[in-house]
């Protein structure tokens, strides 16, 4: 993996060394084993592990969105239309994608996020519904139900990638872009400016931070990487529907966090790495995989608030802050 | 004196209900201003007017000549008018050099672009920031806390960071919501010294809500009384002290006879 | 046309009897507990179930199935508050992303059980009430009439028993009531499971109208999540009114428009009131 944009920062702690070796070997692995299978779920997990990254950013602000898919979904609409219907290349679609996502992030943003805590979710959750059935209305440009198949796939500059183990350095590639920008947004002023509207949003306010101003910024920057991977993944699997982006993949997104750590840097990348092999390993029972799911998903909330990735950090200083 | 900040006609309706109706006041410049009153008598409301959190139904609102009524808070502390909270005073993850960070970094702006990907105007900013941080840690006697996560500080020390943001803002009136709420005596004393050194020091005007009837009449130049949302007086402390008027207001009409 | 009307008025008050069985115990989680419980919809599945085993498997008569159905609903709430929510009590959010967690142990638990497939469960009564050209089934008008039961119970229960005020109490404020005495571990575990009570109620009532699978929560939790977020989060007479106006939106616009459109109207509707009164028509605004 890609790294290039975190190992020349300075002041690492040794548990992100930790980290980044533990993701660069788990990013190998599909070329160790040379199994097709293998390059399937690895690039599976980065497709997941970009659209939780947008999930995060969105949560660095202290807002949790269950309209993820719902922008995922604008992004592979967009970037299919335009490669289907005007010719557009694939390569040009999925930043198309990335930007029509995040304009309509960055338009309906500002009433949003007015609303925080469970409202916000709740908002957000009908928002995705009301996505779904308006483009289960307009079969015209959606499909219909029966969604559009046959979706060309990535190619960069006429060469078309039409195996898995050539979209997989691609794939290693946006990932590494994604986390590459949210590992400047972390370190830089709009990532502090951030934590100061998670922690205390009236304190913010108070001390200069434009605070709804700056939860729009993030609900676009994370709709948008919603919108990319959404593209992305229209064209690896070749085919969507309004279904596709409906509520159970808003809510994947969020286990995925949870999982992986809300608040934490890496948390996307872990938890997409650690929760996107389960169903592909468990194919013959899917039911006891979303059981797992739903198990891990309640014993992290209960007893890793900080996700996986907070686990080091939690086993290191017991009892740090609940 | 100057008056600072002007405060006229200050009107604000919920509903039918009249939080506050028609206060005008001033703060004047290096000065510390009380703004006291029983419970309900409309002082924070009073306070979330001035500051921007809740609009005024009438009445103007000027700083330095300046009218900023109907801004956003966040824009308020850019006039130069900072506030702090009653309760929920600090960043509770952060640590305390980085809580009065986020409020030093308020004279520093930064486009979008530095902010994302940094550069040389970036670190120039934190640089001149933490400049300002260093001085507040130091003057409110944080230093030793530099690097404690703020939220398992001592009831005090948070209150007492709370004050370290909004000075990091580099404020020229400075609004205080119940300081000393919840301090032991020893601590309200020691504020009241502190509060004292850091206006001459920063050449810092205040104003203060406070119940603490002490502590307001040993440090405040000036006082206003509010009552049900109307001022029933102002003056310097002793004159405020022993108007019936006041009297009235906090211990019931039988006293003032 | 005025049959057709009154043909609407008919079919909109049964979904909305519907409608409000499943949003009572939603708003009630939240207004009890600050939970949002995305599980509720798998509860009606769960009430489903309890039907369907009671009168095919076990061959027991309706009104017995379902009294036993509520009993094991409020022992499946109180157990579930014991486990998965408990630990969140002053974490609405970690609380509601739980229940999003035990959504799916319900659901691909009873996948696991029941496999994919709709099963049927046999007809309890059949026939139809005629007046004029108005019809009505007599399968929905036995729903409908046991709805109200259920409902006129509940109320009578909220409003008149010792309980039942407690439950109030804590909606309108849980310090206060706290304070003067309610036990607030009886009453989240009875909350939550007279709640989920009512869930699978409703599931076992629509069971002989709609068959049972899996997968049957996610239509009954929408319409919940419509009706509360209308009528206002925790509040009951709130949740009653918008049952009732949901059920008629529904019943005319799929009448007289299509049903895709009342959907769509349904949910902008939904929007445009978490964005201008987010406390619900009725509701009062929080602080």
């Amino acid at each position: 993996m890609s790294m290039s944009a975190t190992s020349s920062a300075p002041a690492f702690q040794p548990m992100t060394v930790v980290w980044i070796a533990g993701i660069v070997l788990a990013a190998l692995i599909p070329w160790f084993t040379g199994s097709v299978f293998h390059f399937h779920i690895a690039i599976m997990v980065c497709i997941s592990a970009m659209a939780t990254g947008g999930l995060a950013v969105i949560a660095w602000v202290g807002q949790l969105s269950l309209a993820h898919a719902a922008f995922a979904g604008i992004g592979a609409y967009t970037s299919v239309l335009l490669v289907t219907r005007l010719d557009v290349p694939v390569l040009l679609g999925l930043p198309a994608g990335a930007l029509v996502a995040g304009a309509v992030a960055f338009i309906i943003g500002a009433p949003l996020l007015r609303l925080r805590g469970v409202y916000f979710v709740l908002i957000t959750f009908a928002l995705n519904e009301l996505f779904r059935l308006i483009m289960l209305d307009i079969p015209e440009f959606s499909g219909g139900s029966s969604g559009i198949a046959g979706i060309p796939k990535i190619s960069l500059f006429g060469v078309t990638l039409s195996n898995y183990q050539s979209v997989y350095p691609f794939a290693l590639f946006c990932l590494a872009l994604v986390m590459g920008l949210l590992v400047l947004i972390r370190r830089g002023q709009l990532g502090r400016r951030f934590a100061a509207v998670e922690e205390n949003l009236a304190l913010a306010e108070s001390s200069g931070i434009p605070t709804a101003k700056t939860q729009t910024i993030a609900f676009t920057i994370g709709s948008a990487i919603a919108g990319f991977s959404g593209a992305f993944l229209a064209h690896y699997v070749g085919f969507i529907s309004p279904e596709t982006f409906g509520f159970q993949l808003s809510v994947s997104y969020v286990i995925m966090l949870v999982t992986g750590g809300r608040l934490a840097l890496w948390g996307p990348l872990v938890g997409a790495l650690f929760l996107t092999p389960l169903p592909e390993f468990l194919r013959g029972a899917v039911e006891y995989q979303h059981v797992i799911y739903g198990v891990v998903l309640i014993a992290v909330l209960r007893f890793l608030p900080r996700g996986l990735a907070g686990l080091p950090r939690q086993l290191s200083r017991k009892g740090g802050r609940g | 004196m100057n008056a600072l900040l002007e405060i006229s006609g200050l009107t604000k309706r919920f509903g039918g209900l009249t939080a506050l109706s028609d206060v005008s006041f001033g703060a004047s410049e290096g000065a510390i201003t009380g703004l006291i009153g029983p419970n309900g008598a409309g002082k924070t409301t009073c306070f979330n007017l001035i500051t921007g959190t809740l609009p005024a139904t009438s009445g103007t609102i000027r700083f330095r000549g300046q009218d900023i009524g109907g801004l956003s808070p966040h824009k308020v502390v850019e006039h130069g008018l900072a506030r702090t909270f009653q309760a929920a005073t600090t960043f509770p993850a952060a640590t305390v050099r980085e809580n009065i960070l986020r409020g030093a970094l308020l004279r520093h702006p930064l486009g979008l672009g530095a902010m994302v990907f940094g550069g040389a105007a970036a670190r120039d900013a934190e640089r001149k920031a933490r400049q300002t941080v260093d001085e507040v840690m130091e003057a409110l006697d944080l230093t030793e806390h530099a690097h404690r996560e703020a939220g398992t500080l001592a009831y005090g020390h948070q209150k007492r960071l709370g004050v370290a943001i909004g000075l990091a803002t580099r404020p020229g009136l400075l609004l205080l919501d119940e300081p000393a709420a919840g301090l032991n005596p020893d601590e309200v004393d020691r504020f009241a010294t502190m509060l004292k050194e850091i206006r001459t020091r920063f050449g810092l005007s205040v104003l203060i809500v406070e119940h603490h009837m002490r502590l307001i009449m040993r440090i405040c130049d000036h006082i206003v009384v509010l009552d049900h949302g109307e001022k029933i007086a102002e003056g310097a402390p002793e004159a405020v002290r022993d108007d019936p008027k006041v009297i009235e207001a906090y211990l019931g009409a039988d006293h003032a006879k | 046309m005025s049959f057709l009307i009154a043909q609407s008025l008919i079919n909109g008050v049964i979904l909305g009897t519907l409608y409000l069985l499943m949003a009572i115990g939603f708003t009630l989680a939240f207004g009890v507990m600050r939970i949002v419980n995305f599980a509720h919809g798998e509860f009606y599945m769960v009430g489903a179930f309890c039907a369907l085993i009671g009168v095919t498997w076990l061959g027991l008569p309706f009104p017995v199935t379902l009294a036993l159905t509520i009993a094991v609903a409020i022992l499946l709430g109180a157990l579930v508050e014991r486990v998965v929510f408990r630990p969140f009590r002053n974490d609405e959010l970690s609380g509601m992303i739980a229940s999003l967690g035990l959504a799916m142990i319900l659901q691909h638990g009873a996948l696991i059980l029941f496999g994919p497939d709709p099963q049927a469960f046999p007809a309890l009564v059949s026939g139809v009430f005629k007046w004029g050209a108005l019809i009505v089934p007599k399968s929905r008008a036995l729903a409908l009439g046991v709805g109200i039961v259920i409902l006129l119970i509940f109320y009578i229960f909220l409003m008149h028993t010792r309980h039942g005020r407690a439950l109030r109490a804590i909606v309108q404020d849980q310090e206060v009531a706290a304070v003067f005495g309610v036990r607030l571990e009886i009453m989240y575990p009875l909350g939550l499971g007279l709640g989920v009570a009512l869930a699978a109620v409703a599931g076992g009532l629509m069971a002989p109208l709609f068959g049972v699978s899996p997968f049957i929560g996610a239509t009954p939790l929408l319409k919940a999540f419509i009706v509360v977020i209308l009528g206002g989060l925790g509040s009951i007479p709130g949740a009653a009114l918008a049952a009732i106006l949901l059920g008629l939106i529904e019943s005319f616009t799929s009448s007289f428009v299509s049903a895709s459109a009342a959907d769509i109207v349904t949910f902008a509707l939904v929007i445009v009131v978490l964005l201008v009164r987010p406390a619900g028509l009725l509701g009062r605004a929080e602080a």
